[in-house]
C-alpha cells in the first residue's frame, strides 16, 4: 500500500490523503505551498519549510521539497545526500560510440554559440543570469526613502523568491527584510510569494482576515454583491470577513502600533487598501445590470463606510461623509467615529433613531457609542466632571473586553473607561499615560 | 454524500461521573463531542451546555449556505461561551467550569470542523491515521512559540488547556474545513480516548472494526479502558460513504 500523506493549509483546510506522485501534481497545481504542513501516519504535523524535520520525519516527502518545491529557490541540494534515504547509485558505463556523440553535439553547440555571438555584433545576450548575491536590506530602504518606487518594485520583484527563502530560513518575526516585503506586498497585490499568510499578518493583527490578497478581496466582493442587503438594509450582523471589515473602528487601529512596517502602518490598513482596490475593480468589472442590483442592495453605504475606515485608519482624517443618511445604518458608526464632542455623539444617535434594545445591531451600535464617548472622554484635559465620569461608568458596564463582532481587542479602552468612571481626581493625561505603559503597543491618546 | 455516525460514551474506570456530552444526528451530518472541566458538577454542566446549546441553534437553522458554516459556527460557540459564563458567574459552586468542544458538520463533499480544547478528531483512511485538530494545550502553544515561556506559571502542566468554553469572554475557536471522499472515516472523541490508547492502535481497531460499524465506539471505548480508563471516553465515528 503507498504511503499516503495529508497537508494541512493556513492550519485551516486539508488536501489530501495524497501519495507522493498525488503530492507533486498538487503542488504544480499551486493546492498547497512551502508554509503549509504535512503529516504522515501517525505523525506529527511539520512546515514544508521546516527542512531538518521534514527530513528527519518525512524523508519521502523531503525529495519532493527539495526538487520541486525549492528548485529555482537559490538553494541548493541537489547533490545533498538527505537523510534516511538509501538510493541506489547507477552505474553507468558510456560506450565509445556515446562518448564520440557527446563529444560532437557540444563541438555543435560551441560552434552555434559563436556563430549567434558574432552575428549580435559580438553582444550576446541570454535569459540566463549568474547568480548574484543578495545585498542588504539597506539597499531597498534607500530607495523608499528616496521615494523611487520604480527601482525598488523592481528590485524586490526580482529578489523576491530570495527574499522570502531568507525570512523563512531566519525564522524570525524580527526579519529586517519583512518590513520590505510587507511594503512591497500591499504597493503590489497583497502578496509576497511564498510568503506564509500568518507571517505577512504578523502576531498584531489577529482580527484581520489572514489573506487580504486582492484577489481574496475581490472574491469576497462578488460574493458580498449577493449578500450586503441584509446587513446594510436589514441590519443584520453578518459574519462574513467584508462584514466585519466595515465594521473595524479605524480610531482602534490608528491606536495600536506595529512593529515590523514601513507602509502601510500595519496589516490592517494594508487589508483595507486590497478592499478598497478590489472593490473598485470588482464594481467596473460587472455588468450594468449587475451594479444597478447592487446599488439596490446598498453598494454605495459599503462605498462610503469602506473610504471613512480605510481613510482614518490610514491618515487620520477622511474625505467622506459622517452624517447619518437614512437607509445607511452603517453611516450611524461613521458619525458616532467622527464626532468630537460629547453632543455631536448624542446628536448622531438622535439622528438616526432609536430601536428595540433587544435587537443586535441596535445592542452592538450601543456598545459602538459607549467606545466613542470613551475616545472623546479620553482627549480632555484634567479632571473629568461627575457627570461624564458616572456616564462612562454607566457605559463601561456593558462594554466588553473584545468587540464580539470584529474581535478586536478592548481591554486597553476597557480598563481606561473603568478607570474614568472612578471619579478620582486624576487629570485624564495622566490616566491615559499610566494606561499607555501598562498597555505596550496600544496609544489611547490617539 | 452520505454518512454512517454512530457514538457512545463511558464514565471510565477511575471517575465516579461522566462529565462528557455528546450528541449526533447522522441524517443532518452533525455532531458534537464535548468534554467538560471544573469541580463538582460544573464539567458536567459546561459540557452539557455546549452540545444542547450548539443542538438547539443547528435545528433552529432551517438552511445554511455553505459559506455561512464557518460563521455560523463561530457566532454559536461564541454565544455558548457567553451562557456558560453567566451561569457561572449566577451559581458560585460552578464558577470556573470549562469545556473543550468539537463540532462536526457535513455538507455536500466537505466537512467543517469547530474545535477548541484538546477533543480530538482523526482522519482514518486506507490504514493511515491522520490527527486534524490541533490540541489547544500548553505545551503545544509553547512550541509553536504562540505562547512566551514567562506567561506560563511555574509547575503549570504541559496538557493544560489554553483554551476551552468558559474560560473568557473570548473564546478562539479552530475551524477546519475537510474534503471529504468515500472511505474516510472520522473518529471525533474526548482525551479519555487519545490519552488512553495510541493513534496506531485506534487506526487498528478502525480499520478492523470497519465491517462492524455500528459496534466500532464500543470497541474504541473497550480498548481505552483496557489501557487504564483514567478519564470519561466519548467517541462520534462518522464513515463517509459514495
Amino acid at each position: 500500500m503507498a504511503k499516503l500523506f495529508l497537508i494541512r493549509r493556513n492550519m485551516e483546510s486539508f488536501t489530501g490523503p495524497l501519495s507522493l506522485v498525488e503530492m507533486k501534481e498538487a503542488y504544480k497545481r499551486m493546492a498547497f505551498g512551502l508554509q503549509d504542513e504535512v503529516s504522515g501516519h501517525c505523525g506529527p504535523w511539520v512546515s514544508f519549510d521546516n527542512l531538518e524535520q521534514i527530513k528527519r520525519i518525512y524523508p519521502d516527502v523531503a525529495r519532493i521539497v527539495h526538487e520541486d518545491m525549492l528548485a529555482g529557490w537559490g538553494v541548493s541540494g541537489h547533490g545533498e545526500r538527505m537523510g534516511g534515504e538509501k538510493t541506489a547509485q547507477l552505474q553507468i558505463k558510456r560506450s565509445k560510440g556515446l562518448g564520440l556523440a557527446i563529444a560532437f553535439a557540444v563541438i555543435a553547440l560551441c560552434a552555434f554559440l559563436a556563430a549567434v555571438f558574432m552575428a549580435s555584433g559580438g553582444k550576446l545576450s541570454s535569459k540566463a543570469k549568474e547568480p548574484s548575491a543578495l545585498p542588504g536590506p539597506d539597499v531597498p530602504f534607500v530607495m523608499l526613502e528616496r521615494r523611487d518606487f520604480g527601482a525598488f518594485t523592481a528590485f524586490m520583484t526580482e529578489q523576491l523568491d530570495t527574499i522570502v527563502d531568507k525570512v523563512l530560513k531566519e525564522r524570525k518575526a524580527d526579519s529586517p527584510w519583512l518590513p520590505l516585503v510587507r511594503r512591497h506586498a500591499f504597493m503590489t497585490d497583497g502578496t509576497a510569494g511564498a510568503l506564509p499568510s500568518k507571517l505577512m499578518r504578523g502576531e498584531g493583527a489577529l482580527a484581520a482576515p489572514t489573506d487580504c490578497s486582492l484577489k481574496s478581496w475581490k472574491k469576497r466582493w462578488r460574493a458580498a454583491s449577493k449578500q450586503t442587503g441584509p446587513f446594510v438594509s436589514e441590519k443584520k450582523l453578518q459574519n462574513q470577513h467584508w462584514a466585519r471589515l466595515l465594521a473595524w473602528d479605524p480610531h482602534w487601529v490608528k491606536r495600536r502600533e506595529h512593529a515590523g512596517w514601513i507602509a502601510p502602518d500595519n496589516y490592517y490598513v494594508g487589508c483595507l487598501e486590497m478592499a478598497d482596490r478590489a472593490l473598485t475593480d470588482v464594481a467596473s468589472e460587472m455588468s450594468i445590470s449587475e451594479t444597478a442590483a447592487w446599488d439596490k442592495n446598498g453598494l454605495a453605504a459599503v462605498r462610503i463606510r469602506l473610504q471613512w475606515v480605510l481613510e482614518m485608519a490610514r491618515d487620520g482624517s477622511s474625505r467622506a461623509p459622517t452624517s447619518v443618511a437614512a437607509g445607511d445604518p452603517l453611516s450611524q458608526w461613521t458619525c458616532y467615529e467622527a464626532a468630537k464632542d460629547a453632543a455631536t455623539l448624542v446628536k448622531c444617535k438622535d439622528a438616526a433613531g432609536a430601536g428595540p434594545a433587544e435587537d443586535p445591531w441596535v445592542s452592538y451600535t450601543e456598545d459602538r457609542f459607549g467606545w466613542s464617548y470613551v475616545r472623546i472622554a479620553a482627549h480632555q484635559k484634567g479632571a473629568l466632571p461627575a457627570e461624564v465620569a458616572d456616564r462612562i461608568a454607566q457605559l463601561a458596564g456593558r462594554l466588553g473586553k473584545a468587540d464580539y463582532f470584529t474581535r478586536f481587542d478592548y481591554r486597553a479602552e476597557l480598563k481606561l473607561a473603568k478607570t474614568l468612571g472612578k471619579k478620582d481626581p486624576v487629570p485624564v493625561e495622566k490616566i491615559v499615560e499610566k494606561l499607555e505603559a501598562e498597555f505596550s503597543g496600544v496609544k489611547l491618546s490617539r | 454524500m452520505q454518512v454512517r455516525m454512530v457514538g457512545g460514551t463511558d464514565v471510565g474506570r477511575r471517575r465516579k461521573n461522566n462529565q462528557d456530552s455528546l450528541y449526533f444526528d447522522e441524517a443532518q451530518g452533525f455532531g458534537i463531542v464535548a468534554d467538560g472541566i471544573g469541580g463538582r458538577n460544573g464539567g458536567e454542566i459546561a459540557s452539557s451546555m455546549a452540545v444542547n446549546g450548539l443542538r438547539k441553534t443547528f435545528l433552529a437553522t432551517e438552511s445554511i449556505r455553505y459559506e455561512e458554516i464557518p460563521p455560523f459556527l463561530i457566532t454559536s460557540v461564541d454565544k455558548v461561551n457567553a451562557e456558560i459564563l453567566d451561569r457561572g458567574r449566577k451559581e458560585p459552586e460552578i464558577t470556573g467550569m470549562g469545556t473543550t468542544l468539537n463540532c462536526l458538520m457535513f455538507t455536500g463533499g466537505k466537512l467543517h470542523i469547530a474545535h477548541v480544547g484538546d477533543s480530538r478528531t482523526y482522519m482514518v483512511y486506507k490504514k493511515h491515521i491522520f490527527q486534524l485538530t490541533f490540541d489547544h494545550s500548553v505545551g503545544n502553544f509553547l512550541a509553536k512559540g504562540w505562547l512566551p515561556k514567562t506567561a506560563v506559571q511555574p509547575g503549570a502542566k504541559e496538557g493544560a488547556l489554553v483554551r476551552a468554553l468558559g474560560l473568557g469572554d473570548r473564546c478562539d475557536v479552530d475551524i477546519y474545513e475537510v474534503e471529504t471522499k468515500p472511505g474516510q472515516v472520522f473518529i471525533t472523541c474526548s482525551d479519555g480516548l487519545s490519552g488512553m490508547i495510541e493513534d496506531r492502535a485506534i487506526a487498528k481497531i478502525v480499520n478492523e472494526g470497519l465491517d462492524d460499524f455500528a459496534n466500532l465506539p464500543q470497541k474504541l471505548i473497550d480498548a481505552a479502558n483496557a489501557g487504564g480508563g483514567k478519564d470519561n471516553i466519548t467517541v462520534i465515528c462518522s464513515l463517509v460513504r459514495g
